[in-house]
């Protein structure tokens, strides 16, 4: 049983990696897809501290793991973690399994879960650059499903899996802005595997740090009997350098992952795991000057990136560089939405017409891969809820699809010179057919042949379908806008704005939503 | 494995992919122009026959029309495949009567199939985004699933082929292939106001059969001669039009008001099945530019004294 451990760990392994790959791709609605992102301590809590909202509906899916790792310490980080698991993958695969005695380095960690506790109590993110949960639902979304998604349907595939391709990500081929990067980014963590085994894991993440922290008084300790001939096997094939080479009965617990890989190395069967009384677990031993210098530059970054902020120009209500920063619907006003949002791409994943993209610069540094609306690559569905319902830290807070009526994420512009039925006085009504909220009125002007596309500024919530549709393309002769954005306004006031809103040629009210719910 | 049968194993694979892409790219844009389709044209010396089922559901009425023109095995054999194109372009569902009413599509589809044909895909470049939700509000998912044919979206420039039109204006078109390629055509559009061409019937629906329908708005002939000029190029083998409920303001979207006519018509003729139903809105056949100019051009038959119309 005990040289089996190892066995059942690694289907244990398997079997959360599958379940993180499965969620990834499952369709909205049946089991939750941000349950990984969701029960993250440190994704979820820093989203949480940096917003200081403590909301019973958002801490409380992360007792499970705290409990877990205060109990038996990383052991998440050795049977759950997929990244983890992926990372051993990687360490198999290397050519080079060189050992990599541990070092002061382990404690890198630290200090990176030092700088994003720091960022987030000053208001800013930055678990989303090292959070393993984060990054690999990033990396797969953005990185892998995309190419992959070419490649099957290059081959023909076109559903496989829980469910067919076409529910998983945009029906036609995926496009995604920062694909290479993130897939580089996962690249670069599993090569380094050519470092040394299990080298993320020891030596950079933030969450096995976390759970390090959280499990230093843990009981679940390796015990070594009298039978131990130090030998030193164990210490050399320990995969996180736990045990001392020098000293094969002592090892550090806050680098231990329970991976049972000493059991079934020992060749007199000596060691064993237990539960043992409480006292320190070593290995959390911090250089308290380090650790103020990481706080310092968790510090610095939030002081950076909120500096940053607080220059931007002001428009209507609105804070932005970028005018055509569109949010999501839904997303809760910029402030609030940058200090929640842990940039995972669930949203952007789970957008059916591929709209909404990772942001690069229309959010500055401070919103580095948030979620914006281009609608020149996909508008916001009118009957969709996706992006609410995926959100793991409430940055997109939940809607209903008639709630989505009056989120007014931006407003749409004509461009005189260049519409047809302005500039040219053709009879086009492409951006009036296909509004789906009427925000467009055709108005008969004096001495013009064609009618006259105007917006209602009450109607029209940005969702950009006339945008996407409009014949001037690439560079649409309407565009939206933030100007209309209305997030900073409760949802009654919004729906108070938009009962105002008529059109002249008035028809059938179509303030309600006639579509059934549960999207 | 040897580096160099590595190597050569590594070329191999490498060689086959890049010509296997070729190949595929190829089929798509060698540049070779597809006729169009032929339709059904009227025998010479004979008037078209227009059907007209008044009163009743949806299905019933459509399966009326069908037996006025003979049943469908007329125009499906055994073992033939059949693409059906209704309306469906825009998230709204069947009560609003944006798109074609999904009772008329599946008993079509089902009488596709008691004639025999091996295949009936139901497809649609729909306008709204995503198709699937288009699809599944719309109600056409479910009622084409039910009648045991195939939906599918037309929504991705890979699927489409260029076809000669050899018009004035349109020169050539991107046409979705299975359109093309099947052996039987059924247009089946949904009657309704129109705010750009007054109202949009048979020969407009064929705007989503098409890819770049904003070259058509854009165009310097006018929306009207494109769509006219394309019927009399890409002419499907039968229409019927869905006018059990009409849209009568704020088309083609909606949702605007709407009358329930209870009529459903059936018709190989494109023009004259046009020019009927400009009487449910109490127009002429004249108040819609683009009828008149496809009965220039020799689709159909424009002038109703020279149809047949038969009660189903």
């Amino acid at each position: 049983m005990r040289k089996r451990l190892e066995t059942i760990r690694k289907f244990s392994q398997a079997a959360f990696l599958l379940l993180f790959v499965y969620l990834l791709f499952a369709p909205p609605g049946g089991l939750p897809s941000h349950l990984f992102v969701r029960t993250d301590p440190l994704a979820g809590g820093s989203a949480l501290l940096a917003a200081r909202q403590w909301a019973a509906s958002l801490v409380w899916p992360l007792l499970p793991l705290v409990v877990l790792s205060i109990l038996a310490g990383r052991l998440f980080c050795g049977w759950i973690c997929p990244l983890g698991t992926l990372v051993d993958t990687a360490d198999g695969l290397a050519r080079r399994r060189r050992q990599v005695e541990n070092t002061a380095r382990r404690r890198t960690k630290y200090y990176v879960l030092g700088a994003v506790v720091l960022a987030a109590a000053a208001g800013a993110q930055l678990a989303f650059l090292a959070d393993p949960l984060v990054l690999l639902t990033r990396s797969l979304t953005l990185g892998v499903a995309a190419p992959l998604q070419a490649v099957l349907r290059a081959a023909g595939v076109s559903s496989w899996g829980p469910a067919s391709l076409t529910d998983l990500l945009p029906e036609s081929q995926a496009y995604y802005r920062e694909s290479l990067l993130s897939l580089g980014i996962l690249v670069g963590v599993l090569g380094l595997a050519a470092v040394g085994r299990r080298f993320w894991c020891r030596t950079l993440c933030p969450l096995g740090a976390l759970y390090g922290l959280l499990g230093c008084r843990s009981g679940l300790r390796l015990r070594v009997s009298e039978k131990c001939v130090e030998c030193g096997r164990c210490a050399r094939e320990c995969p996180t350098g736990a045990i001392f080479p020098a000293e094969p009965r002592r090892y550090l617990g806050a680098e231990c992952t329970a991976c049972m890989h000493c059991l079934r190395v020992c060749p007199t069967a000596a060691i064993s795991l237990g539960w043992t009384g409480g006292g320190r677990q070593p290995g959390t031993d911090l250089s308290r000057r380090r650790l103020l210098a990481a706080g310092g530059v968790g510090l610095a970054w939030a002081a950076g990136v909120k500096w940053e902020g607080a220059n931007k120009p002001t428009v209507s209500g609105v804070r932005a560089g970028s005018p055509r920063l569109l949010r999501p619907p839904g997303a809760l006003a910029e402030e609030e939405f940058l200090r929640r949002c842990v940039r995972c791409q669930q949203c952007v994943k789970a957008c059916p017409t591929n709209g909404l993209q990772p942001a690069l610069t229309e959010a500055g540094w401070e919103g580095l891969w948030t979620p914006v609306l281009a609608p020149t690559l996909g508008p916001c569905a009118e009957a969709c809820t996706y992006c609410g319902q995926v959100c793991p830290t409430g940055a997109i807070a939940p809607f209903t699809l008639a709630e989505k009526q009056h989120l007014f994420i931006g407003t749409a512009r004509i461009d005189r010179s260049r519409c047809l039925a302005w500039g040219e006085d053709r009879e086009c009504l492409v951006c009036d057919e296909v509004c789906a909220y009427r925000a467009i009125e055709m108005r008969e002007e004096p001495g013009a042949k064609a009618k006259r596309p105007f917006i209602i500024d009450e109607i029209c919530v940005g969702c950009g379908l006339c945008e996407n549709k409009c014949p001037i393309q690439p560079d649409a002769a309407i565009k939206v806008y933030n100007m209309g954005d209305k997030r900073h306004w409760s949802r009654r006031r919004q729906a108070e704005w938009r009962q105002t809103g008529r059109r002249s040629d008035a028809g059938p009210d179509s303030t309600g939503y006639p579509y059934p719910e549960g999207r | 494995m040897e580096r160099r049968e590595f190597l050569k194993r590594g070329l191999a694979a490498g060689a086959a992919v890049v010509l296997g892409g070729c190949a595929a790219r190829s089929r798509s844009a060698t540049g070779v122009l597809m006729g169009g389709r032929p339709g059904l044209p009227t025998p010479e010396g004979q008037q078209p026959l227009l059907a007209v089922a008044k009163g009743g559901r949806p299905g019933d009425l459509t399966r009326r029309a069908m037996q006025a023109l003979g049943g469908m095995r007329v125009f499906v054999k055994q073992g033939q495949t059949v693409v059906i194109k209704p309306n469906a372009a825009w998230q709204r569902t069947a009560e609003q009567a944006a798109n074609t009413n999904p009772e008329v599509v599946g008993t079509l589809v089902r009488l596709c199939r008691e004639a025999g044909a091996s295949q009936v895909t139901v497809l649609e470049h729909t306008i709204d985004e995503p198709a699937r939700l288009v699809f599944e509000v719309s109600g056409l998912e479910q009622a084409v699933k039910e009648a045991g044919g195939e939906l599918v979206s037309a929504n991705e420039e890979g699927l489409y082929v260029p076809v000669a039109v050899k018009g004035h204006v349109l020169k050539q078109e991107q046409v979705a292939r299975q359109i093309m390629e099947a052996d039987v055509f059924i247009n089946v559009p949904i009657a309704k106001q129109h705010d750009s061409t007054g109202l949009t019937l048979g020969m407009k629906n064929l705007m989503g059969v098409i890819w770049n329908r904003g070259a058509w708005h854009a165009a310097s002939g006018g929306l009207h001669r494109c769509i006219a000029e394309f019927a009399n190029a890409v002419r499907p083998n039968l229409v019927v039009m869905d006018a059990w409920r009409i849209m009568l303001t704020r088309g083609p979207k909606g949702p605007g008001q709407t009358k329930d006519t209870e009529t459903v018509l059936a018709c190989t003729d494109q023009v004259a099945i046009d020019a009927y139903t400009t009487r449910l809105f109490g127009k002429e056949p004249a108040d819609v530019q683009f009828i008149t100019i496809a009965a220039d051009l020799g689709v159909g038959q424009e002038d109703m004294s020279k149809v047949r119309i038969v009660d189903a």
